[in-house]
């Protein structure tokens, strides 16, 4: 429980983070996605169902404050949270290489998501062609990213002494 | 009796695959009812309040850093704007005082004049906090929500506050959802923006909207109307929620359409959507 709440809590963080102030440094609409970077991490820390609540918690954060059409980040989140959650077990955690292939997955697979959902809330999704280097260079930024991302959160883990 | 075991088995062994199955379904039909209107979705309440003013207090930290190193090196640049700042004023005082002179020799042009310069909006002030400008939508939060009177469908501009009231600089959006503390806006720049425009060179209307590929983009009702690169757009009023005579921006482009027929006008909207931070939100 109280590894949940400490998830929760730095997942409320990240995306306080990330809505509020890495914007800033938004010079070529290139960002890093501290959210999903964080919901990677813990999903593949926990299990099947603790990633899907961590990706629901994560999705709806974004919905409720940012978003009018509710359900879409939830959607999504939550389908990644599952997935790397019910998968972890078999994935080397040790690897930090994995945590950098399983985040820039995530990545890829979270554009295409919102692409297909998008097409059937019939946006011009045929005009995404352009923003597709943006994505491409999000998805290498993650990939890297995560590995800083991690040691943070093994940190935060030791400090509040809830093992990983 | 056997069937019910065998069906209560399946269910345990399957169990997590039918609720993610289950969860999907439930939030894939959330976000049909979202879209069409007919689900408002979640108001966090207190909790939401409570990241708002995080969201508050991170946006003014980042927003002072920034501002702090910019006017570091803005010193530099400030001399030479002042000048052309300066030479720019004697330029639009001399178009003012030829417009008051025509505007003067005709007494419909002049109770018009009157009228326009004398309008004022209830407005009030919002604190950007939050902001997605990421690839596919450009929507922010700002710190004002239904306690300060602010509802869905207000506009939202961005304007300097003078002696003789506001002055606007342009549209920047819409209200689309409140909350007791905060509002969703979406911008001009997202998709999901539609605003009916008068072009003032020649009266015709149209709709500009955004797009995922950062362009505004627009066309007009009369397929044979035109339009000029430099020319202004204002909201037409079309549509009662837009009101009119915000100024959207100028005429960037013209393209034909594959039919040849219509044009397609890109728009250079008026205001800089990378620098916004305070916004007025004019109430109805």
């Amino acid at each position: 429980m109280k590894k949940l709440i400490l998830m929760s809590s730095l997942i409320v963080i990240g995306f306080v983070f990330q809505t509020s102030f890495i914007g800033f440094f938004n010079y070529f609409k290139i960002l890093p996605n501290i959210p999903l970077i964080l919901l990677v991490i813990f999903a593949m820390l926990s299990d099947g169902v603790e990633g899907g609540v961590l990706g629901i918690l994560t999705g709806i954060l974004h919905d409720a404050m940012i978003y009018d059409v509710f359900g879409i980040y939830t959607l999504i989140y939550f389908i990644i949270g599952a997935v790397i959650g019910a998968f972890s077990d078999e994935m080397l955690r040790e690897n930090k290489l994995v945590y950098s292939a399983v985040t820039g997955i995530s990545t890829v697979v979270m554009h295409l998501l919102l692409f297909l959902i998008l097409f059937f809330l019939r946006f011009r999704v045929h005009l995404a062609k352009s923003i597709l280097p943006n994505i491409l260079f999000e998805t290498a930024l993650n990939a890297v990213l995560v590995i800083f991302v991690l040691k943070f959160v093994i940190y935060i883990f030791d400090r509040f002494n809830v093992k990983a | 009796m056997f069937e019910s075991g065998e069906q209560m088995n399946f269910l345990k062994e399957h169990f997590k695959k039918i609720l993610f199955f289950l969860t999907i379904f439930i939030l894939i039909i959330m976000i049909g009812l979202s879209s069409i209107g007919r689900f408002e979705g979640a108001d966090l309440g207190f909790i939401g309040n409570l990241i708002a003013g995080f969201q508050k207090l991170t946006y003014k930290t980042g927003n002072t850093l920034t501002n702090s190193f910019y006017s570091v090196q803005d010193i530099v640049k400030m001399r030479e704007e002042n000048i052309m700042l300066t030479e720019s004023i004697y330029k639009l005082r001399e178009q003012v005082r030829i417009l008051e002179n025509i505007i003067n020799k005709s007494e419909a042009l002049e109770t018009e004049y009157e009228m326009r310069k004398n309008l004022t909006y209830d407005y009030v002030v919002g604190q950007v906090i939050a902001i997605d400008d990421s690839n596919w939508f450009s929507r922010f939060t700002i710190d004002k929500g239904e306690n300060d009177g602010i509802r869905q469908n207000d506009i939202v501009i961005q304007a300097v506050k003078t002696d003789d009231g506001i002055v606007q600089i342009g549209l920047l959006g819409i209200v689309t959802q409140t909350s007791s503390d905060w509002a969703k806006v979406i911008t001009l720049l997202d998709e999901g923006c539609k605003v009916s425009f008068k072009n003032i060179e020649n009266d015709e209307s149209g709709i500009v909207q955004g797009s995922i590929d950062g362009n505004v983009t627009g066309y007009f009702f009369n397929s044979k109307a035109g339009a000029e690169k430099g020319d202004n757009l204002v909201t037409s009023g079309i549509g009662e929620i837009y009101i009119p005579d915000i100024y959207i921006g100028d005429v960037k482009d013209v393209v034909k359409t594959t039919d040849a027929s219509t044009l397609r006008i890109i728009v250079e909207p008026a205001v800089d959507f990378t620098k916004i931070s305070r916004v007025y939100v004019l109430t109805k």
